[in-house]
């Protein structure tokens, strides 16, 4: 069999028009004849060391041992090829003949996809609560600490609370502590200001509560305070700030294994996708908090809708907008909120 | 009874009898001194396909084929792209790719477990951020080193002979201070780029050159400032009006002010991106043009680009609608359309039949360059 193609000689860009010669009439099996047009020697033994993948649209590379390089344009090698290929290289590949599917196979590929990528979404919470389940103790408080110190460096000041206030206030922390199954980590209470984020209390990693002033002034009303100082603490007795950060690592690797073979333009496309998906998160562990807070107010003795208050002065800052939940908001709305209290 | 042969190839007939040689035409019958036309014979369906079973096969490896799916990406376009009638072909394996790739995944594991490890002083984020920033020109270089010695056209490889400073200075900082300048010195920038990237590539032993004119440069710059300006007061306006009319249009629209403030920022950042995408391709298309058109090989081999920056700006734009609207599902399509159209723009002229060169025996080096490059999204558009 004549095998038309084109040769290099090794190392160089010369390209000249060849021939391997398998089975040809009185030649020995298992001999491998390359026969080159206009350079001598025409006709030489050779022997195959290497292949190229197989890939569509694509020229065959066959390396010859010493010799260079011959070039075969053909979607597959020929059969009378196979024995002379050396160990390892064959003459097509699983992902080669993949890559052939008809459009039938495609669909089927595609239909795999999408349903490995449902079940990575619907696995996702479960994957990074396991994951935060193994964060130690110890690095969570260092991830607090470092938190906290950012937020002062940047945007918290000191607060200027009086202490008659902080009094009152630690000891309705003590209370809501108090609750708390007794093998429970104590949650501390911070106070600090910050005029820039308006009134507000968060919750650090390593079982830290934030109450702001402008939050004590807001609210004025020590239940409201309460109410939100329990939503706070339901936040760290469910690990919410651990569980969001260990979801949203898996989020990022996941659409970096993904997307990241190909266009980065793709990526940031994904990833912002992932922030709706991280602010279903957090909706999420905002209406259990609000559910904690309600639990802990009944507990303690107070009036569980007192956060209702602090809604309706929101709404009445806010307008309407903040009472209908969007895709964009990491809380859900005033009237959602207000749902869970009836 | 055969007679024993003298030798292996006495007994075989030869299959191809003598003839002159013709004057000037090389074996595809290519007309010296005259451009030719770089081919892509790559489709959009077979990419699809290459694609889709790329995507499939990460997931289902949890990501440890993703060097092997770089390389069959990137074989795809190289071996598919023919230069007088010749495939280039990018020898580098998933085994080469992979070792770089484990050590950016370890590298992003120690990134996301920094927080939780007390160093005895804040910010350690911010410390291992400037050193990935410093590494990048690092990073940069030895990928462009790596893939040079991997692509190879008729067993001849090309060499890349930048330095860290080298890239550092023109491929970073140079941009950087022709954004910091208002864009004022972004011309000269992106022609130390251009010159810089042509320069310090060999094929096989022979160096590029390139000659532009600064001039040209800028006027590039002031084309694309100009389209930039004009798209932007036509977007500009129709916003204004409804703006300006805002409450009636908002009875219209029976919406109320925060989620249509909401939409209108988003809309906003939409026409933003849109802007900036076609900005950016208007110009590069300019300038690509002004380095291939200066760009020489051993002397007397010439290269064209004739990209309309229009034409690439409305392909850009169209890929990234598309692209939003089927979640992805049509990048491979995208991608082939936008390569298909720089490919086929460009242009060699030889003078012979190319079988001057001869391949230098230079190490491609690890991958790991090629790897953060990767990660980081940084690479170089010709």
């Amino acid at each position: 069999m004549k095998i038309t193609g084109t040769f290099t000689p090794q190392k160089t860009s010369e390209r000249y028009t060849a021939m391997l010669l398998v089975d040809e009439p009185n030649q020995p099996s298992g001999q491998l004849l390359l026969a080159i047009d206009r350079l001598e020697p025409v006709l030489a033994p050779v022997t195959i060391t290497h292949v190229s993948a197989m890939m569509a649209g694509a020229d065959w590379r066959i390396t010859l041992a010493g010799r260079g390089v011959f070039t075969l344009s053909a979607p597959d090698l020929p059969e009378s090829l196979t024995p002379l290929l050396p160990k390892g290289a064959r003459r097509s590949s699983f992902v080669g003949l993949a890559e052939r599917l008809r459009w039938r196979g495609m669909i089927v590929i595609c239909m795999l996809i999408v349903a490995s990528l449902i079940g990575i979404r619907a696995g996702l919470p479960a994957a990074g609560d396991y994951i935060a389940r193994f964060i130690p103790i110890h690095w969570a408080k260092t991830a607090g600490d470092t938190t906290l110190s950012q937020l002062d460096q940047l945007f918290l000041s000191p607060s200027k609370l009086s202490l008659a206030d902080r009094g009152r206030i630690d000891q309705i922390f003590a209370s809501i502590n108090a609750t708390l199954p007794p093998d429970a980590i104590q949650p501390k209470l911070l106070y600090r200001s910050a005029p820039s984020f308006g009134p507000n209390a968060f919750a650090l990693p390593g079982n830290i509560v934030i109450l702001l002033d402008e939050m004590v002034e807001f609210a004025n009303d020590d239940d409201v305070i309460a109410g939100v100082l329990a939503h706070e603490i339901g936040h760290v007795t469910n690990r919410h700030a651990m569980r969001m950060v260990a979801r949203s690592a898996v989020i990022a690797v996941s659409v970096g294994l993904v997307f990241g073979i190909d266009d980065s333009f793709v990526e940031e496309m994904a990833t912002l996708g992932t922030n709706l998906i991280l602010s279903s998160h957090s909706r999420k562990f905002e209406r259990e908090a609000d559910k904690v807070s309600i639990q802990i107010l009944q507990q303690l003795g107070r009036d569980p809708t007192s956060l209702l208050k602090l809604f309706d002065k929101f709404a009445a800052e806010c307008g309407d907008g903040c009472n209908k939940t969007s895709f964009f908001d990491s809380h859900p709305g005033l009237d959602e909120r207000r749902a869970l209290f009836e | 009874m055969a007679e024993t042969p003298k030798s292996p190839t006495d007994a075989v007939e030869n299959p191809f009898p003598s003839k002159a040689r013709a004057a000037d035409l090389d074996e595809n019958g290519y007309l010296f001194h005259r451009f030719e036309p770089l081919e892509f014979t790559g489709t959009a369906w077979n990419y699809f396909k290459i694609y889709f079973i790329n995507i499939f096969l990460t997931l289902l490896t949890l990501g440890l084929y993703v060097p092997w799916a770089r390389v069959r990406r990137r074989r795809y376009f190289y071996s598919n792209t023919r230069i007088l009638g010749d495939g280039i072909d990018y020898l580098a394996t998933g085994f080469d790719l992979l070792k770089g790739w484990l050590l950016v995944l370890a590298g992003l594991a120690c990134f996301y477990a920094l927080p939780f490890f007390d160093f005895g002083f804040a910010y350690a984020e911010a410390i291992f951020l400037v050193a990935v920033l410093f590494a990048y020109p690092w990073a940069m270089n030895k990928s462009l080193q790596f893939n040079a010695r991997n692509i190879v056209w008729r067993d001849v490889r090309f060499t890349w002979h930048g330095s860290y400073w080298g890239v550092a200075a023109n491929l970073f900082i140079a941009p950087l201070v022709g954004l910091l300048t208002l864009g004022l010195l972004l011309p000269l920038a992106s022609r130390m780029m251009r010159h810089y990237i042509a320069k310090n590539y060999s094929f096989g032993s022979k160096r590029f050159e390139v000659t532009t004119n600064l001039w040209d440069f800028y006027k590039a710059g002031l084309k694309t400032v100009m389209l930039c300006l004009g798209i932007a007061f036509m977007i500009i306006m129709p916003l204004d009006l409804i703006y300006v009319n805002a409450n009636s249009t908002l009875e219209q629209l029976d919406m109320n002010s925060h989620q249509f403030w909401i939409i209108t920022i988003f809309v906003l950042q939409l026409l933003i991106v849109g802007l900036f995408l076609v900005t950016t391709s208007f110009y590069r298309a300019q300038t690509r043009n002004l380095m291939t058109n200066g760009l020489r090989l051993d002397n007397n081999i010439r290269f064209r680009s004739e990209l309309s920056g229009l034409r690439l700006a409305w392909i850009v734009l169209q890929n990234a609608v598309l692209i939003v609207f089927s979640f992805s599902l049509l990048l491979p399509w995208a991608h082939v359309r936008y390569y298909r159209y720089l490919t086929e723009n460009t242009y060699i002229r030889p003078y012979n039949d190319m079988t001057q060169f001869v391949d230098d025996e230079i190490n491609a080096g690890h991958s790991i360059g090629d790897a953060v490059s990767e990660a980081a999204g940084l690479e170089i558009a010709l």
